[in-house]
């Protein structure tokens, strides 16, 4: 499943550093080692999930089913 | 991308509603996500917390897991979340703290590790208890969970929204709950609400 979102869909990662607000995108298919490992090469860290191998989607059910993270007691739910 | 084939841009200005509805709302049921945008952070050093025990003394666990529950919103507020996993005589748990020292998270930690550590005389095993400062959350995530392992197994899942003040005024009793759930595997995500 996840090999197959990954070939159907080109992993896109598009990094936007304004004056006051960093953010990342991710578009559908990306798993949360890639997003990690996008933010940590800019020193910076996300609200997100985490698995074994990092291999669950960044852009998908963890954010629908309501973006609890380790860090959502300092940063908030996934947003 | 919706069910009318409308393609739009989802964020609190923009269909609001809609927005709200996707974050834990109803997930998949009001469209297709295709991208997602999320705001990110300095990264910064943090203290992980990592504990796991078990008994085969239902008292004992039962002593302990209550504890465990009353001082979580104390966690919360210290800065710590993360997961925990119990099943009815063993439970593990790894927290983090973003801007927390070693020395801040032994405070704050310290009291039950105490309370876990007296409860040895009555069956309790203790298998880990310790914190462990890492530079960055990415370096934390890595030394964990890098070992490239897929995911995935065969589960049927059941979520439970508990709330702070639920848990300040009867931990005893969500833990009895939770406890009394024999051959179920609790999987927390836990804090800040």
């Amino acid at each position: 499943m996840v090999g197959f979102i990954s070939f159907v869909i080109l992993m896109s990662v598009l990094y936007i550093k304004l004056s006051q607000l960093a953010a990342i995108t991710l578009e559908a298919g990306v798993q949360w080692h890639e997003a990690y490992d996008a933010v940590q090469a800019q020193g910076r860290v996300l609200v997100g999930g985490i698995s074994v191998g990092g291999s669950v989607g960044a852009a998908g059910g963890w954010l629908l089913g309501g973006g609890h993270s380790a860090i959502s007691p300092k940063y908030g739910l996934g947003k | 991308m919706t069910s009318s084939g409308d393609h739009l841009t989802v964020n609190s200005h923009s269909h609001p509603d809609l927005f709200w509805a996707l974050r834990g709302g109803g997930g998949g049921t009001y469209g297709i996500v295709t991208s997602v945008t999320y705001r990110t952070h300095p990264s910064v050093a943090l203290t992980a917390v990592f504990f796991g025990a078990n008994s085969t003394n239902n008292n004992t666990f039962n002593t302990l897991f209550t504890e465990f529950v009353r001082i979580n919103p104390k966690l919360s507020d210290a800065g710590f979340g993360g997961y925990a996993l119990m099943t009815r005589n063993a439970m593990q748990m790894f927290y983090i703290a973003l801007n927390v020292t070693q020395a801040q998270a032994n405070m704050t930690f310290d009291p039950f590790f105490a309370f876990a550590q007296n409860l040895t005389s009555e069956g309790l095993n203790i298998a880990a208890s310790l914190t462990v400062p890492y530079p960055s959350f990415y370096t934390w995530y890595t030394s964990i969970f890098s070992t490239g392992q897929q995911v995935g197994s065969i589960t049927e899942l059941a979520s439970r929204l508990i709330s702070r003040e639920t848990i300040e005024h009867n931990p005893q009793g969500i833990a009895d709950a939770m406890l009394a759930m024999d051959g179920a595997i609790w999987q927390y995500a836990f804090g800040c609400l």
